[in-house]
């Protein structure tokens, strides 16, 4: 049924949408950095709550998610548990972060965290992170698209030639339209997303079980633990244990809102309460995860597996009794999952590459013309990078995300002490930085190595806000004036609700 | 207490409640329930599940009361 002309279709319809609607974003902005990273700071709530949700979502939820309730059971609930808490520290770092964009004229966290300290090597390290984590990211989202296409046309494209198709739409809109590309089409794709999920959440148990109910009562006889946390450590593998279910909750949740692609949305929301509501709204998408974790249950007892967990969503499609129009469908959405991450995490990075490293870290004296133009080439250095990685390494797609959450968590500390720390000095949050990141790598390729059986990034975590804190009281700064003016634009509320400009 | 400050008291105990509950033992407790069902759910899913509705209904209440962060 795959490869059928409505399924292609379908696709290409959706793809040829995004693409129209992407350009159509083009010269709704300001011809500056500014313009391009955020915006003109000038995003109303519909497109921050799809910009922040369908970032967020990636072809991690739409595959991911129900490869891992397949596979792993109940530890898939985790997902949901650092959803939930993550964002909320977002409904306080967001705004402030936001005031003190519009008065220093920041579109990234590198450069708030850097003119705080009034230390730029601080943002090269953040751009050190952020290539880190983002790369294998991006190969996620392009490997996912990869396998959606070769599925939607019947093994006609390889993965690696689906990718190419994908990402070459992508690349076009995030060129020509910068943020705006990202924010139209994430909007587009969003509502795909959230749509499709529960659509077929709900049908494929009630088509294969009869319903919700009958379909878990028979896991539980079947798989009487299945269901009950912390579930598996790896699939078919023994129990996972509790620290580290919980440490994996801590450290994804510590690491949600300063995501750089995530935080610097800050920078383009139009108001204060924009950005608070889009924080309000969010659980609403993240309950989305639930459709998609039954998806997976469905497939526990289905008779043949499919060639890896994270194929399970498609794999069930391809092989139950569906309309090929619900398959078409469902491919544009997991398509859809994927472009809305990678779209905002090669637009990140390319970003904060130029802006953080190049302009703040390296002291670069670049032209607003000049800077656009080199966000744009690295938008697509970074993006056959990762296209490189995706076909070249091996891993499966959530392992990978697991290992690249741990460095970028180690942010939070700089960024909650330079909103809100003002006895935090430069030296502290540098060597924090550095600290934890060694530390967190450091047991992430020796788990052994650990003195508990907790995530590495926690660890390193707790090594980053004791150094920072030591070397913080150790050598302490005297406030000078700048410091005074940082933090009165920070705490400055504005009376109502106007849009302002820098 | 000074009047202002009940609602943000409030809000940040409902979010320790929520990190309490989806962590650590009563997070094991409660996700090592199969029964009651919700909604055809198995209570381990459906716990994890209302958490975040209720986070949802908490910054929402939290966003009225204090006037949009203003207050």
């Amino acid at each position: 049924m795959s490869g059928s002309p409505v399924v292609v279709s379908v696709v290409g319809a959706y793809l040829a949408l995004c693409l129209i609607v992407g350009i159509a974003a083009k010269g709704k902005s300001s011809d500056s950095p500014t313009g391009y990273v955020a915006g003109d700071r000038n995003l109303n709530l519909l497109v921050m709550y799809f910009i922040t949700g369908a970032t967020i979502f990636s072809g991690f939820a739409f595959l991911g998610a129900p490869g891992w309730s397949y596979s792993k059971g109940a530890a898939s609930f985790y997902i949901l548990a650092f959803g939930t808490l993550g964002f909320v520290p977002f409904y306080f770092l967001g705004p402030r972060a936001a005031r003190l964009g519009r008065a220093f004229g920041f579109v990234t966290q590198g450069e708030l965290v850097a003119t705080r300290f009034r230390m730029p090597a601080i943002a090269g390290c953040m751009v050190f992170v952020s290539a880190l984590a983002f790369l294998p990211y991006l190969a996620l989202q392009i490997k996912g698209a990869g396998y959606v296409v070769s599925a939607a046309t019947g093994g006609w494209f390889a993965p690696w030639q689906g990718a190419a198709i994908v990402y070459a739409i992508v690349l076009t809109y995030v060129l020509s339209s910068g943020v705006l590309g990202v924010g139209w089409t994430n909007t587009l794709q969003g509502i795909f997303m959230l749509v499709l999920a529960w659509v077929l959440g709900l049908y494929i148990p009630f088509e294969l079980y009869g319903g919700l109910r009958p379909m878990f009562e028979r896991i539980v006889s079947e798989r009487p633990d299945f269901l009950r946390v912390p579930g598996l450590a790896a699939e078919g593998g023994a129990r996972w244990n509790m620290l580290d279910y919980s440490s994996a909750i801590l450290v994804s949740s510590i690491g949600f809102s300063v995501w750089p692609h995530l935080f610097m949305k800050a920078f383009t929301a139009k108001s204060d309460g924009v950005l608070r509501r889009t924080v309000v709204l969010y659980p609403t998408f993240q309950l989305f995860i639930v459709p998609l974790l039954i998806v997976g249950f469905a497939g526990v007892l289905f008779a043949a597996p499919p060639e890896a967990a994270d194929q399970i969503l498609p794999h069930l499609l391809m092989n139950i009794d569906v309309p090929e129009l619900v398959v078409g469908l469902f491919c544009a959405g997991a398509l859809a999952a994927s472009m809305s991450s990678g779209d905002a995490i090669v637009h990140a990075l390319a970003s904060i590459t130029v802006r953080d490293g190049l302009v703040t870290a390296l002291g670069r004296d670049v032209g607003p013309r000049a800077q656009r133009l080199l966000i744009r080439v690295l938008v697509v250095v970074f993006m056959l990078a990762a296209y490189a990685l995706a076909f070249g390494a091996g891993a499966t797609l959530v392992d990978l995300l697991l290992v690249a959450y741990g460095p970028v968590t180690q942010l939070a500390p700089a960024v909650v002490a330079a909103l809100y720390v003002r006895r935090a000095t430069g030296a502290g949050v540098l060597g924090g930085l550095t600290l934890g990141i060694a530390v967190n790598i450091a047991f992430v390729l020796q788990p052994d190595w650990r003195p508990v059986p907790i995530h590495a990034g926690l660890l390193g975590l707790a090594a980053n806000v004791s150094a920072l804190v030591l070397l913080s009281a150790l050598f302490p700064k005297p406030n000078r004036p700048e410091d005074d003016a940082f933090f009165r634009a920070a705490a400055e509320t504005p009376a109502r609700d106007f849009p302002t400009t820098d | 207490m000074r009047r202002q400050l009940i609602p943000h008291v409030l809000f940040g105990v409902w979010f320790a409640a929520t990190a309490i509950a989806l962590v650590g033992p009563v997070a094991e407790w409660a996700g090592a329930r199969i029964e009651p069902y919700v909604l055809g759910l198995p209570f381990s899913l459906a716990w994890s599940a209302c958490w975040a509705l209720g986070m949802f209904v908490a910054l929402a209440l939290y966003y009225r009361a204090t006037d949009g962060g203003r207050a």
